[in-house]
Formats: C-alpha cells, structure tokens, sequence
C-alpha cells in the first residue's frame, strides 16, 4: 500500500483528500450538530449532485463545461441553495424543517433528470453516490485544501460567536452579534464542506461524515472544544482507515468509511455503559 | 432624579393584525426594580422584546438610556434571562465557564481571545451565584436551579446597567426558587443595576420591587408603586390585581 501510495498520483490525491475532508467535516459537523441541523446535510449533498449532473449535462453540449471540473458547478449549487434554505425557513417559520425535504427533493428530482438526460457520463453514477478512490484529480484537492482553510479561518475568527448562536440565538441577538450574517456565512461554508467531501463519501453518505463522529463525542464531552478535537480525530480515523480498507478490498470507499465511523459510535456507546455500569455495581 | 433607562412612548405592536400591545407609555428610571405582571397573553414578553429590540414597535418610540433604540449601541450594558433559558439543550457540550463566558462575547470583537480581566470577570460572576467549583461541570448535568443560577451568572458578568428577567423561574423546581431569588437579592444589594422582572409571582419579590407594571390584553393597566398596587382594586376595579396585599401588611407590622 505505501508503495502504490509512492507510484500512483491518484491514490496519493485520494489520502490527502481523505485527510483534509476527515478534519474539516466533523469541524463543521459540530456546529451544524449542536445547532439541531443535521439533515440539512443530505440536503444540500442531493443538491450539490443535481449541480454536478447538471455540469455533466452541459459538458456534452458546451465546450466550456467538458473540461470543467463538475464539481465546481456543484459547489456553487449547494451554495446557492444553502442560501435558499435560509430563505425557505424563514417562509415555513412553524414547519422550519419542512424546507430540508422540499430542498433535499429539487435536488434529487433535478439529479434524476439531468443524469437521464445524459448519454454516458464520464464518471460512473455509483462513484457519485458512494465515493471513489480514482475519481480524486488534482483540481479537486486544490478545491478540497482551498475549502479546507476558508473553513479553518472562518472558524478561528467567528469561534465566539458560532458557539454562542449555536447555544441560546436569542440572546446572542440581544448582545448584539449579526446573527444573520453569521447564520448565512455558516451556511455558506456547511455547503462547501459538504460539496466537496462528495468526492471521497459520495452524495449517499456525506450527511454520515458531517455527523457520526460528533455523534460518538458528543457521548462523553463536556465541553465544546472537546467534542471538537474528539470529532476530528474519530473523523480521520474513519476517513484514513476506510480509504486503507476499501482499496485493499477494492469496494467504495464512502461505505467503508460510514462503517468504520459507526463503529467508533457503537465502540464509545459500549464503553460508556460498561462505564456506567461499573458505577452502579460501586 | 434619576435618568431613565427604559422609556416606552406610546408603543404599539401587533402579531399578523392581531394587537399584542396598545399605545403603552411607560419609564423606568435609574436603581428601579420593575415587576412587569399580567396574565398569559396580557403583553409582557412582547414589551420584553421590544425593550430588547428583538421586536420594532409598529407605532411609537422605545428609548434605552435616554436615546432612541435604533441609537443605542452600547448592547453590552443590558443583560437578559429568559424564560427559554431553562429549556435550552441540556445535550449540548458546553461547560458553566464557558456558557458564563458567552456574556463576554458581544464586547469582545472578532479576533480577540478572552483576556485576564475577562476571566477575572467570569470568575467574579460565577463566585456571586455559588457556582465557581461547578466551572468544568457541563451545563445540562445542573440542577434547574443551578442552571439558572449560571444563566444569572452569564448575564452579570458584564456589570450591566440593566437587567431584564423574563419568568427565569419557568421550569425551576419548587426547592430551587429559593436559591434563585436569594442570588436576586444578593444582587439587589451589591449593585446598582436597574431590574426588570417578568412575573407571575409577585409575592416572592414584594421586599425588592419599587414598581409594578400591570399589563392587560395589551394595554397598561397599571404603572405605579407597590402600595398603590396592594389597593388597586379601588383604582381599577376591572383588573384583577396579583395577591400581593397580605404580605404588605406583613412587612408593615
């Protein structure tokens, strides 16, 4: 395996891809966790694969499109209706959550028809909706990296107010942080993570990256920075070792990952009974 | 005279044409403890957020501290508890320091870390609630009562000049209450804050309101001092005032 990751560039664009999304994922993933959105996660992935169906779609018929990357078109989608979202919520004040399944819906439908309105798409459908070690190129990992540290930098300077939106919005109102602002540039950088993990998860299972390894910190954390640092690195160990497995199995590598991070959470949720219950039995 | 920190010039508000609030007029000055009663519905929470300027009146002016709310930018010299602080999400992983250090956060500007004076500050605030040995303790692990007692804490940690307590006892368990208004005391006495608190008891405040503010369906019933309010049914008999007469004549004899 070291040596192949030595000889072939693709594996090499695949680990660092892996790296990079199994940091940046659960990063954002604790807020988005915390803040009672999870499923805006599968949201935007469908959409973001409407937009990379779409890109697809335009590159058989317009020369500008068939050497763009399709992912760029699906990351301006998932921005675009990562915005709406806020739009669409704003509408169903009541039934907020309504806006997840009507977003989540466009987008599949959109997929749907773009993808039949094609004739043989250059990457195969199953690598867009369960991940690909080959589909990785060069131009995704500058995407991916450039991502990455928009995300990191974002984090670094609004961490204060992130938490305290995250944690009572009213009163972060009342002390007057620009909630809106910062609800939207959220938005904006929860769609970008989520369109480019598609290209080592897929569309199927990116929701699962976002939010399983918080889920599993979220077990025993008490404070904040610490269901961070516990998400991070459940989430790498997910990503570095499902990349690891699905290349000596030769299956997609998003299944693999989803797996593994399931396991951590069954791991840490076995743990943390035989904690309590060694309490009890004291 | 004292300056006014809350004024409210014939202020109106309605929720999709439905009135909530009637042209109420009211002035809160300087070093007053406010009881803001009425029943469900009568108005307090949207007076609340009006004051808060979560909410633009549809008619009239809301001024804080002597300027028009749009004006005042100074946000850090009001405080506010509400009554959904007690409901909010015992599963999140935050620790009492940092939810303490929340109050710090709209002053501090981006960039900035929280500095010695900050820490002194959330120290300060949590040793006035007598909850500083719970600082590493995850919130959601606390009592109701000691809950609100951080929520207190969060709230103070800025010494503001106003603080705004809208029903903080919602939710708190019978055996916390006291807890809760013994640190509402303690605090009456150590600063010279300016208190407004929404109530649906005013028995347990009677020994630290000097003002009573009754709201019915919207409009202002009664503004007036805590004796006038134990003999508001010869003032008003259509309202049904808040039983507070037997404990005036408690502390008078």
């Amino acid at each position: 395996m070291i040596v192949d990751l030595w000889n072939y560039s693709f594996l090499r664009y695949a680990f660092i891809a892996a790296i990079v999304i199994g940091f940046t994922a659960p990063l954002i993933g604790s807020f988005v966790v915390v803040r009672r959105m999870s499923l805006i996660a599968d949201a935007l992935s469908h959409v973001t694969l409407a937009g990379i169906s779409f890109s697809l779609f335009l590159g058989q018929y317009v020369a500008l499109f068939a050497d763009l990357n399709p992912l760029y078109m699906g990351t301006f989608i998932s921005v675009l209706a990562a915005l709406s979202l806020n739009w669409l919520r704003g509408k169903y004040i009541h039934f907020q959550e309504l806006s997840i399944p009507i977003m989540m819906s466009a987008g599949m439908g959109l997929s749907a028809i773009f993808i039949s309105l094609s004739r043989g798409f250059s990457i195969d459908l199953s690598s867009l909706l369960f991940g690909s070690i080959s589909a990785v190129s060069q131009s995704d990992i500058m995407l991916i990296v450039g991502v990455a540290l928009v995300t990191v930098i974002v984090i670094l300077i609004f961490y204060k107010q992130l938490l305290f939106l995250s944690f009572d919005e009213e009163q972060a109102k009342v002390s007057g942080l620009p909630s809106t602002m910062l609800h939207i540039l959220f938005m904006f950088i929860v769609s970008l993570v989520i369109a480019v993990s598609m290209r080592i998860v897929g569309t199927l299972l990116v929701s699962s990256l976002i939010t399983l390894p918080v889920a599993a910190a979220l077990r025993f954390t008490s404070s904040f920075k610490q269901t961070i640092l516990w998400a991070v690195i459940f989430g790498e160990v997910a990503t570095i070792g499902g990349l690891l497995f699905a290349y000596e199995l030769d299956v997609a590598p998003g299944g693999v990952i989803v797996l593994i991070a399931v396991g951590i959470l069954a791991t840490v949720m076995t743990f943390e009974r035989m904690i309590s219950f060694r309490k009890k039995e004291v | 005279m004292m300056s006014s920190v809350v004024k409210l010039n014939d202020v109106s508000y309605s929720y999709d044409g439905t009135a909530a609030l009637t042209d109420v007029s009211i002035d809160i000055r300087r070093g007053e403890f406010v009881a803001i009663v009425g029943d469900n519905g009568s108005g307090k929470s949207t007076m609340t957020r009006l004051i808060l300027g979560l909410l633009k009146p549809k008619h009239g002016t809301v001024e804080l501290f002597g300027k028009p709310i749009s004006q005042f930018k100074d946000k850090s010299r009001i405080s506010y508890v509400s009554q959904k602080a007690a409901s909010f999400n015992s599963g999140f992983p935050v620790t009492v320091e940092e939810v303490v250090a929340m109050g710090r956060y709209g002053r501090l500007g981006l960039f900035k870390r929280l500095k010695t004076e900050d820490r002194s500050a959330i120290r300060r605030a949590l040793e006035t609630v007598n909850m500083w040995d719970f600082r590493h303790r995850k919130i959601g692990d606390l009592s109701g009562g000691q809950q609100q007692r951080v929520f207190i804490a969060r709230a103070m940690v800025n010494q503001p000049d106003l603080l705004i307590l809208d029903e903080p006892t919602v939710g708190v368990d019978q055996k916390h209450l006291k807890d809760f208004y013994d640190v509402l005391h303690l605090l009456r006495e150590q600063t010279s804050c300016t208190f407004i608190l929404v109530t649906h008891d005013l028995n347990v405040v009677t020994n630290l309101v000097t003002k009573v503010i009754h709201l019915d369906r919207g409009s202002l019933a009664c503004d007036c001092g805590l004796k006038e309010y134990s003999e508001i049914d010869q003032l008003a008999p259509s309202i049904r005032p808040y039983p507070v007469k037997v404990l005036i004549h408690e502390e008078t004899t």
